[in-house]
């Protein structure tokens, strides 16, 4: 069936779980290739990249690429799936922030590979083997790809079209989109097609917050009980919401867990993770160095917290000098 | 403004700082115009912008001036307890 427009899906640094809110579509999905026909998803279906390159320029539709770029293959993919497509998509938190392999650059790549390879508990490796970019056996050579230095999202390597946030993006973001595109009336470029307001809107214990927040400490989930009808911020639990992107329907907060800020940052911020440390540090309530360093002691981990999600994407994108 | 006079108005080869500063309009901005009204001199390095309070100064406003190229910020504001 010629007709159909192709979409594509690939993976980079990312952990599967956007492949997953794929799947998650459950019947839906019958409707999507229907609409469409999916002419590569390595997680899928048995296409190689041999098989895209066949295409000609700009015959994909759609490809919507997840995960963050951190290798010489990942970047090679995104390329080649870029100059294949009309429209790409960064889906998911990685591809558009970073994500959690983002927090990498807080760490030297030799740093990272001495722990993976050398370090870490659960490795037995005495001779302290690391892969090779290059081996050669019996005249035949194999090679790996090169782990960059830094994390980047995916805007940072390729040109990017819109953006699906989200870790994963909910199923119903991604059949929207699907919708959107199918119409054939395209937003603007740069779009994220996501609600542009932040999580606290939708979120259902919106009423229970006070309009005057001080924090006396922090608390911290695995520590300490959460009162299941109060807004979570106000009982000392670092929630994302306020400096979140909705449209997830407040998942977390649904279960009983603050938000972690996965959808990322609404369209007048610029980086999320300095937003919400602006609006959580404004509203301690001790007034002396002492006593603020003492509130402070409940956020072991500042940057994993606020920038759980955005450091690769935000402003300060890594550690100064890797 | 003392990092800038340290770094040096002597040899005008000599790397200069580039300092963002944001300045409360009730203290420090009205300070540094009293400066200039009164003549004293200082270092060129400073970039001045007016807030109207310190307290306006978005975190996001220091990393950004960093992005773009600022060797330093500067925050003036009003002792705690002095807010106009």
């Amino acid at each position: 069936m010629p007709d159909k427009p192709k979409l594509a899906f690939y993976w980079c640094a990312a952990c599967g779980g956007c492949e997953e809110s794929v799947v998650d579509l459950a019947e839906d999905i019958l409707f999507v290739v229907d609409n469409v026909d999916i002419i590569f998803w390595p997680v899928g279906m048995d296409f190689k990249k041999s098989d895209v390159e066949k295409y000609a320029d700009g015959e994909i539709v759609v490809s919507l690429i997840n995960g963050a770029i951190r290798s010489s293959e990942q970047q090679e993919m995104a390329e080649l799936l870029r100059r294949k497509s009309k429209v790409v998509i960064a889906y998911g938190a990685c591809a558009q922030y970073g994500g959690i392999p983002g927090l990498a650059n807080e760490f030297e790549k030799e740093e990272i590979l001495k722990w993976v390879y050398e370090d870490s508990p659960s490795t037995h490796n005495e001779d302290k083997v690391r892969p090779l970019l290059k081996y050669k056996d019996n005249g035949t050579e194999v090679y790996l790809p090169e782990l960059w230095n830094v994390v980047r999202p995916l805007d940072r390597v390729i040109d990017v079209d819109y953006y699906i946030p989200g870790c994963p993006p909910s199923s119903k973001l991604l059949k929207e989109a699907v919708l959107v595109l199918l119409s054939g009336k395209l937003p603007p470029k740069g779009t994220v097609l996501a609600p542009d307001i932040a999580l606290c809107d939708e979120c259902p214990r919106k009423d229970t917050k006070p309009t005057d927040l001080a924090f006396k400490e922090f608390l911290r989930p695995n520590l300490n009980n959460i009162d299941p009808d109060k807004c979570i911020l106000s009982q000392g639990f670092v929630c994302m919401g306020p400096a979140t992107r909705s449209g997830c329907g407040a998942l977390c907060v649904s279960g009983n867990m603050p938000c972690t800020g996965c959808y990322g940052a609404t369209s007048r911020v610029k980086d999320q993770g300095a937003k919400i440390l602006s609006s959580i540090a404004s509203n301690v309530e001790a007034k002396t160095e002492k006593d603020i360093d003492n509130t402070l002691k409940g956020i072991p981990d500042p940057v994993g917290t606020f920038y759980r999600y955005s450091l690769a994407g935000s402003i300060l994108r890594k550690k100064v000098n890797i | 403004m003392l990092l800038a006079k340290e770094t040096g108005q002597t040899d005008s080869k000599q790397w200069q700082p580039k300092i963002v500063a944001f300045f409360c309009n009730w203290c420090t901005y009205t300070a540094a115009d009293l400066a200039g009204v009164s003549r004293i001199k200082h270092a060129p390095n400073i970039r001045v912008i007016r807030v109207m309070c310190s307290g306006r100064v978005d975190p996001q406003f220091i990393l950004d001036a960093f992005a773009k190229g600022a060797d330093g910020v500067l925050i003036g504001g009003c002792h705690p307890g002095d807010c106009h």
